[in-house]
């Protein structure tokens, strides 16, 4: 076996299981390394011996490398989880917030129980403008993941537009519109430099 | 023994010391070739080695890493290069880091020991 191959096998070696990127990555890198080196010092024995060299004294680096990049990938799928349940509850308390107008329209006012002194031709707007909000946050919650750019817009949209639309909820709706396109953009943006860097690898 | 964070060893010195010295993006072969050149005594740095050390700085933002255009490496007839540029905090941290040593008098030099 050339030294070349046996470098590059275990390159496979000790990269099998981690992610595709962060193994594609490391393998194209020591491609490249390998060539570089065969064509700055050929193929006679010296050069086959301190490649060989090169490979083996970098083996505890290499294991060290692989349990970091594991570990790494433990706490990143940690902090998903943890992210992906905020974004669910927070989610759904919008959600809630959003579809009390629904329920005042079409609940309390089927019932009656707001007398003369509400318009239920006001109520019902705001059931379809609740409606319409709350499906172009889900829409681009969804949409993000393909299109993190649309995605976020859409949010974006539809969470500022809430206050806009119910000013007199604004107190309450305005912090949650900004925070919630405030992490559609910073979410948005980490799913593109996840995106390019795929690309890039 | 765990590291602690923020802390560079000898071979991550000795490569923010060989980046600071370059204007042009770096692979990481070419890097190595420094390296041994700097010390004579030495041969390449280990694969292992030199690629963990480069990750980490990376990591830190001391340096930043980008795949060369394939256009290039195709016309050249090679594997593509991964090149990597020191940012400012890496030309920060190396420049506090030449003056510390001067100041302990070990100018220019990192210690060998620990790069495989």
């Amino acid at each position: 076996m050339t030294a070349t191959r046996l470098v590059l096998r275990w390159v496979d070696a000790y990269t099998r299981g981690l992610p595709g990127d962060a193994r594609a990555a490391r393998r194209a890198e020591l491609a490249s390394d390998v060539w570089e080196q065969r064509a700055a010092s050929g193929d006679g024995l010296g050069a086959q011996l301190a490649l060989t060299s090169r490979c083996v004294r970098g083996i505890p680096s290499d294991l060290g490398w692989r349990h970091a990049q594991r570990a790494g990938r433990r706490r990143a799928s940690r902090g998903s989880v943890a992210r992906r349940l905020g974004w669910a509850v927070a989610g759904m308390a919008y959600a809630a917030l959003t579809m009390m107008h629904g329920f005042n329209a079409t609940v309390l006012v089927g019932l009656d129980l707001y007398g003369d002194d509400w318009d239920p031709a006001g109520l019902a707007w705001n059931a379809r403008v609740s409606a319409t909000l709350l499906t172009l946050l889900v829409v681009g919650a969804v949409l993000m993941r393909r299109l993190p750019r649309a995605g976020a817009s859409l949010v974006a949209l539809g969470a500022l537009a809430t206050p806009i639309a119910f000013p007199w909820g604004a107190i309450v709706y305005g912090p949650i519109a900004f925070a919630v396109t405030l992490a559609a953009v910073a979410r948005a943006q980490r799913l593109r430099r996840a995106q390019r860097e795929t690309t890039r690898g | 023994m765990r590291r602690r964070p923020g802390s560079l060893i000898p071979i991550e010195l000795a490569i923010l010391e060989a980046a600071s010295a370059r204007r042009e993006p770096f692979h990481g072969f070419e890097l190595a070739k420094a390296l041994a050149d700097a010390d004579g005594a030495r041969g390449l740095t280990a694969h292992g080695t030199l690629y963990k050390a480069l990750a980490r700085l990376a990591e830190q933002k001391l340096l930043e890493a980008e795949w060369e255009d394939p256009e290039i490496a195709l016309r050249d007839g090679r594997p593509r290069r991964r090149l990597y540029r020191l940012t400012g905090a890496g030309a920060a941290r190396a420049s506090a880091e030449r003056t510390r040593a001067q100041r302990a008098g070990t100018a220019g030099r990192y210690p060998a020991a620990g790069i495989a």
